[in-house]
């Protein structure tokens, strides 16, 4: 039965709120006083994308610079050695790397009912909160994170791509977003950057509900961590094997399955990744993870397609292994 | 006027055998298909030689039996200039889950500036000066829609890479293949003739006629 139009009011306002407290360090390498720089405290929404950071990094970090003149589009970040890609939305980082144990509330039903609150563990029991950051403002890594620029072009374009591609994904055609007029557009980049829902959802809208079509297929992109790869190929090598490689799927999913039926989640994976989903109904081997919580496989599609999406249209959801 | 994976796929060992039985002279050095997740994509590799003043084309002279003499040709072709090695573009082709057509992806492999190996991507600018010769550079100036570059992470390696954006590639290929039935090699030779044009990938015609006839045994 699909959840009613508030709960799902509801459902996106809670992710549209979420954040993650980050505590970011100056490379030892590029400060003048080797590692006694004090950290740079944010929380920045999960949604959004940590390059709108750099401009308050490099505002913060400049005293300590051995080269002060690097500009801010010339840092990035890293945890633990892996460079972070600029176009993955934030949120997705963090259930990509941390380590953060995903809150599941199916599990938390069948435990203790006095454990009233999540707790956020890795598997060791540390906290992984705040999440700890490396800023670097010297020797890019261009063989792994795309370069950015001063204007924010190489941003704009990849999420301007990839608004289009959920469009075309969605519709078959990717005339809905051609046809967003120029102030439509340039709102929705600007609902981007200041991260405003109202603006946000005043394009979005028009978006999801193209007058005349009926949406096909949802925009989903799985990302499995390498451990999760089965047997080695014939593939492109080194690149693949480097730490943090994460393998990117995507198929297109229809909203409903051959017997009307509507897609659920479970029968998506089960269909794209069969050996890592190999029940519809339950999580035997792996579980997706969406906005830092493990998703029901019974969830349909259609809903978390209009209240999970990230920005850029996608359900970005990570694969993590269990056991 | 979009392509099936599994006709893709086809196509693409199609055109690998054709290219290994061709006696004639392209750029390609190479052109296999590789494998990935039990997904099939095609890898065209083209040797170019940098030397002061631009790009000259280091021809494969060829089949692959003659690839020793190729290679043992760059001494001779060092002494004439600037060159920093053998640098060569791959061009991946990759089928698209989400536009259903294949996406065109150009990295670089040992590609160096002033002598010294860079890993990273070349610029735009520099991309295309590797890519396409001078004397084209001017009739390329019209790419328009079809031939920008635009950078994303490769779909298999995740690293940086250039790629041709497919959103207008169906409707691209409506206008070439005109409502005919075609086979899906016939459909991927004309998508490569259609996209490589302005990124230096030249299609012989040779290989057309080859792909036409019944592949031996």
């Amino acid at each position: 039965m699909p959840a009613p139009s508030s709960r799902l009011a509801d459902l996106q306002r809670k992710i549209w709120n979420g954040s993650i407290p980050l505590e970011v360090r100056l490379a030892a390498s590029d400060c003048r006083t080797y590692d006694e720089s004090e950290p740079y405290l944010v929380q920045p929404p999960r949604l959004s994308y940590l390059a709108f950071l750099l401009p308050q990094l490099h505002a913060f970090f400049k005293p300590s610079l051995i080269d002060p003149q690097v500009q801010p589009h010339e840092a990035w970040l890293s945890f633990e050695g892996v460079p972070l890609k600029w176009h993955y939305p934030f949120g997705l980082l963090y259930d990509l790397f941390s380590g953060a144990e995903p809150v599941d509330f199916d599990k938390q039903r069948n435990e203790d009912p006095a454990t009233s609150q999540a707790t956020v563990e890795t598997a060791s029991g540390t906290t992984p909160l705040p999440w700890r950051l490396t800023a670097h403002f010297t020797e890019y890594p261009g063989d792994q994170l795309i370069q950015l620029d001063a204007d924010g072009r190489a941003l704009l374009d990849s999420y301007i791509n990839a608004v289009k591609e959920a469009d075309f994904i969605r519709n078959g055609n990717a005339r809905t977003v051609m046809s967003l007029s120029k102030g439509d557009s340039d709102n929705l980049w600007r609902a981007v950057q200041t991260y405003d829902l109202n603006l946000f959802n005043s394009v979005n809208s028009k978006l999801l509900n193209p007058p005349g079509m009926e949406l096909r297929h949802v925009p989903l992109k799985i990302y499995l961590p390498t451990s999760a790869s089965q047997t080695a190929s014939e593939t492109i090598t080194e690149e693949a094997k480097q730490a943090g490689h994460i393998r990117v799927v995507q198929s297109l999913v229809p909203l409903h399955l051959p017997s009307r039926q509507p897609q659920t989640l479970g029968t998506a994976l089960n269909s794209i990744l069969p050996s890592i989903f190999p029940s519809r109904r339950n999580p035997l081997l792996a579980q997706p993870v969406l906005h830092g919580v493990v998703v029901p496989l019974g969830a349909h599609l259609n809903d978390l397609g209009r209240t999970a999406s990230y920005l850029d249209g996608f359900l970005h959801v990570a694969v993590v292994m269990l056991g | 006027m979009s392509i099936s994976l599994e006709d893709f796929s086809n196509a693409c060992l199609t055109l690998e055998s054709s290219v290994q039985s061709l006696k004639v002279s392209t750029n390609w050095e190479d052109a296999k298909v590789l494998e990935s997740y039990g997904t099939y994509y095609l890898r065209i590799l083209r040797r170019i030689t940098l030397i002061t003043h631009g790009v000259r084309e280091h021809q494969a002279s060829g089949s692959r039996e003659n690839k020793e003499f190729v290679e043992d040709d760059d001494e001779a072709l060092s002494s004439s200039g600037n060159s920093v090695g053998s640098p060569a573009v791959l061009y991946d082709v990759i089928h698209s889950p989400s536009y259903q057509v294949p996406v065109l992806y150009i990295t670089f492999k040992d590609f160096a500036a002033g002598g010294t190996a860079v890993k990273d991507l070349p610029s735009v600018d520099e991309a295309y000066e590797l890519l396409v010769p001078d004397a084209y550079r001017s009739q390329i100036e019209a790419v328009g829609v079809l031939g920008a570059l635009s950078m994303t992470d490769h779909p298999i390696s995740g690293t940086p890479a250039y790629f041709v954006h497919p959103c207008r590639t169906a409707e691209g290929m409506d206008a070439v293949v005109g409502g005919r039935k075609t086979k899906p090699e016939e459909y991927l030779l004309m998508w490569l003739g259609m996209i490589g044009a302005s990124v230096g990938i030249d299609v012989p015609v040779e290989l057309a006629e080859a792909m036409s006839r019944p592949v031996q045994q």
